[in-house]
Order: structure tokens, then C-alpha cells, then sequence
């Protein structure tokens, strides 16, 4: 029997003779038959189970992101660190007011209860916020790393980090510890993004995180290698918990600006906790806590204090 | 906000890790709240939202799932209350209410995708067998659809040419389709 070219017919790349040759196989020999009908199935299979493996890949590694790769112990090791922490920093802090209803966990309960409907159009409303998403600062707290502001002087961070999934015990555990560490702020001080990025800027300026990534991606096609937008698609998928995805934008940056540098420094450090890789996070952190003119000095020796 | 939506089907079909993520966090509170109605276990949950977002990309992918100014989680939760009004069904017959109102991917069919589903899972099992290489260039051409010529030219491969390439690939899935026999599958097609 002739060798024919099974996956070309599959795919529909013969034509002519080669084409007709085929068909006649097909026709006139079932085994033949049988064995492209199996072979285009397989092929069908095969596509259709990546696509699973990689559904599942992409779920499993949110949930490993959020860094319960280390388990319970370590969730539980890290709550000891950061009651006691967070005991010497109150014990500092007399004045200080506590976090009040934005508790991470208080509106995840709420997020669950909300009526929401299956409509399309409204799904396209809720589309537009995460749970990091469009929270009003606290009152009266500075919105910029501080250098010369000594470890007690530290305020707490602005905005909350990005709510967690998964085991909702190491969840909660983990999410205090993120919570205590996530200074992050938008736009970098002394940076204006100007077109392409003005709609972007502005959605980060509102803290719209969903919003902005679409955008970002739809940028990302247009002009793929470029310096702003990997450091403006890195912290909008930092801020959305994505630190797998935010490392390989921040990573990507060919070459990085001045005004950047140190917010880089410690978002790395904040994407790579996301990833559950604490030693990674801990060097990293350990890193701008060694260089004094650094300006997430004091948070990075937060970072080390609560890490260690 | 047509853009916005676009962008996102986009990047479904291409499988995008991020867009996955973003489509999860759209459908799982409703889902969780259906398959609760349909007292369905957290579990079944779970399975369902990544079934349906397992259709929805293949269905992009495949082309059956046009673009019409729908948001893919419309899509998903169409997918979604079809899967759990199966399971309804199977769990206790006659209870039909779950699969009214649906306005969207209407030819969906949890059967069929149920028994394909099985009988993916087996062939994802197989391709363990065939070693590495081959598994790499069934996925290079029936997953990630990349010419010959690009698989080369990025070297994706140990192969220098399109002969050799396609010469491999042929014996690779015939040796598929062998174990496939050997096992049983082949019935199930």
C-alpha cells in the first residue's frame, strides 16, 4: 500500500492528484478508513486535552501563586511572625488607627452574598472591578515610600492586596501577611504616562484593574516590546494577584528608567511572594534593605522582619 | 467596550494563562450559586467551571463560537446551566427547569461532550507513552497549529527539515493510534 500522508489529509492539505489518490484509498480500502478515522479523532483529542491541561495548569497555578506552596506550616509559622509584629508595631504605633472595614475577608463574604445576575450586560458590569479594585485610601496616610521614615514610623499600606483563593485558613493567614506588606502605589512619583497609555493611566489612577488589563492587551498587539507597557501590564497583574504574569512583564523591561528602579525592585519582590516562593522573596527583599538610600527600605525591613 | 470583549475572546483561543483566570473569577460565583440550587456539591462546582471553560475556548478555537458583542462568560454560563441541568437530569429525572432561557451557545451539547471528555482523558493518558519527543510534535501541529516551517525555523524540535519533521510526526501518531487500539479506545470513537 502506498505511504499516504494521513495528517495532511486531516488538516486539508492535499489537493489534486495527491487528494484524489487519497479519497480513492479511502473508498476502496475500510481499513484505511478506519485508521484515518481514528487518527483524526485522536488528533481532536489530543488539542481538546491540552486545551483541559492547560485550563487546569492555569487554575492550579493561581492557587499555587497565592502561596500555599508551602503549606500549612508555613501559614501558620507566619501568622506567630506577624502577631508578634504586628504587637511591637502597635505598641509603637499608639495613634495609629486599626484597619477598619475593608478587611479582605469581610468583603470577600460580601462579594459571595451580592445577588448577581446571569444577564450578559451585567455580567459586562462586573467585569470591570476585582476585589483589589476601586478602594478609597485610608485617611491620612502618605502615599509614597518613605526613606527617611524610621521602621516605627512605617504606616500600614494603602490599599489591601489582591484577595486570595483557596484554603480559606492559609488563605487568611497569607492574606494578612500581604496585606501587611502591599505598598504599592500608582503612577511611580514623578512619572506621567502619556498616549498611547492615557486611558490606561487613568484606569490604574482609578484602581480599575480589569479594565486596565484589557486595555493593556489590546496596546500589547500594537506595540508588543515595549519598556512602559511591560511596567504598566507588571503592576496591573501584581495588583490582581498575578505574580507569575507580573514577574515575566517586570523581568521583560529592557531597560529600565531611574524613576522605575526602586518601585520595580520592590514589586519583583512582592509578585515573586505572590508565587509562594518565600526565599526567592526574602532575597529580594534583603536586597533593598542592605542599600540605605533605597526607598522601600523600611518596608523592605518590614518584609524581612515578618519573612523571617 | 466591543474591544474590551474582543480582546478577551482573543486570548481565550489562544489558551492565555491570565484570560483563563480573569474568566473564572467572571463565572464562579454564579456557578457556585447554580450547582448550590441544584444541590450539587462543591466538587461538581469545581468540574463545571472548568468544563465550561474548556468548551468555550475549543469552541473559540474551532470557530463555533462566534464573536457577537457577548461577553465570553455569557457564553460560559450558557455552557454551565446546560452541564448542570445533565447532571440534574441524571441525579433526578424530569427536573428540566435549568435548561430554559438559555441565549447563548444553544447547540451545546453536554452529551456529547461528557462522552468525549472520557475518552480525551484516556488519550491524554496515552500520550505518556509515546515518549517526549512525540508528544511535543502532536502538540506543535494539532494543539498549537504552528507551520513546519516555523516549527524549524524556531526550533522546536530535533528536526532540521520539513521531511524529517513530518516523517516523525506521521510515525508518532500512527503509534498513537496502535496503542489506542490496544487499549480499547478505538471502540469508543
Amino acid at each position: 500500500m502506498k505511504d499516504f500522508d494521513i495528517i495532511a489529509y486531516i488538516e486539508n492539505n492535499l489537493e489534486g492528484p495527491e487528494l484524489e489518490a487519497f479519497e480513492k484509498e479511502l473508498q476502496q480500502n475500510p481499513d484505511f478508513a478506519r485508521e484515518v478515522k481514528l487518527q483524526r479523532q485522536l488528533a481532536e483529542d489530543i488539542e481538546m486535552q491540552e486545551i483541559r491541561n492547560i485550563v487546569s495548569s492555569a487554575l492550579a497555578e493561581k492557587d499555587n501563586g497565592k502561596g500555599q506552596s508551602n503549606g500549612l506550616t508555613w501559614g501558620l509559622g507566619a501568622l506567630i511572625v506577624i502577631i508578634a509584629g504586628l504587637f511591637f508595631y502597635l505598641r509603637n504605633q499608639p495613634s495609629q488607627a486599626p484597619p477598619e472595614t475593608d478587611s479582605p475577608v469581610i468583603q470577600e463574604e460580601q462579594e459571595e452574598n451580592a445577588p448577581v445576575s446571569p444577564e450578559p450586560s451585567i455580567i459586562e458590569e462586573e467585569t470591570t472591578t476585582t476585589p483589589n479594585e476601586e478602594q478609597p485610601p485610608k485617611e491620612e496616610q502618605t502615599t509614597r515610600p518613605i526613606a527617611s521614615a524610621t521602621e516605627t514610623e512605617l504606616p500600614p499600606p494603602l490599599y489591601p492586596s489582591p484577595n486570595l483563593r483557596g484554603s480559606q485558613v492559609e488563605n487568611e493567614t497569607w492574606k494578612t501577611l500581604l496585606d501587611n506588606l502591599w505598598y504599592t502605589s500608582y503612577p511611580p512619583e514623578g512619572m506621567q504616562f502619556v498616549e498611547p497609555f492615557d486611558q490606561v493611566d487613568q484606569l490604574l489612577k482609578e484602581r480599575n484593574f480589569s479594565k486596565a488589563y484589557v486595555r493593556l492587551q489590546l496596546l500589547e498587539r500594537k506595540i508588543p516590546e515595549n519598556d512602559s507597557l511591560s511596567y504598566l501590564k507588571g503592576y496591573c497583574l501584581l495588583e490582581m494577584g498575578e505574580g507569575t504574569e507580573a514577574l515575566r512583564y517586570f523581568n521583560s523591561i529592557e531597560k529600565e528608567q531611574s524613576k522605575w528602579s526602586p518601585d520595580l525592585d520592590w514589586y519583583r519582590g512582592l509578585a515573586t511572594l505572590l508565587t509562594g516562593n518565600k526565599e526567592a522573596a526574602v532575597r529580594n527583599f534583603e536586597a533593598i534593605r542592605q542599600d540605605s538610600k533605597h526607598p522601600f527600605q523600611q518596608q523592605a525591613k518590614k518584609a524581612v522582619l515578618l519573612l523571617e | 467596550m466591543v474591544d474590551e470583549k474582543r480582546a478577551l475572546y482573543d486570548a481565550l483561543g489562544r489558551a492565555d494563562a491570565f484570560s483563563i483566570r480573569l474568566l473564572v473569577r467572571k463565572i464562579s460565583t454564579d456557578i457556585n450559586r447554580m450547582t448550590t440550587r441544584a444541590g450539587l456539591t462543591p466538587e461538581d462546582a469545581e468540574e463545571l467551571i472548568n468544563d465550561a471553560v474548556v468548551v468555550i475556548i475549543s469552541g473559540i478555537r474551532k470557530g463555533k463560537f462566534q464573536f457577537m458583542d457577548f461577553h465570553p462568560a455569557a457564553y460560559a454560563l450558557g455552557v454551565a446551566r446546560k452541564l448542570i441541568a445533565n447532571r440534574v437530569r441524571k441525579n433526578r429525572p424530569g427536573m428540566e427547569e435549568l435548561d430554559q432561557n438559555l441565549a447563548v451557545y444553544s447547540d451545546f451539547s453536554p452529551e456529547t461532550y461528557l462522552k468525549n471528555k472520557e475518552k480525551q482523558v484516556l488519550v491524554g493518558n496515552l500520550l505518556d507513552k509515546i515518549g517526549d519527543v512525540c508528544r511535543q510534535l502532536l502538540h506543535l501541529k494539532f494543539y498549537e497549529h504552528l507551520r513546519d516551517s516555523e516549527i524549524i525555523e524556531k526550533g522546536l524540535t530535533p528536526y532540521n527539515t520539513v521531511g524529517s519533521l513530518k516523517s516523525k510526526r506521521s510515525q508518532c501518531l500512527k503509534k498513537l493510534a496502535e496503542i489506542a487500539k490496544r487499549e480499547g479506545i478505538e471502540s469508543m470513537i
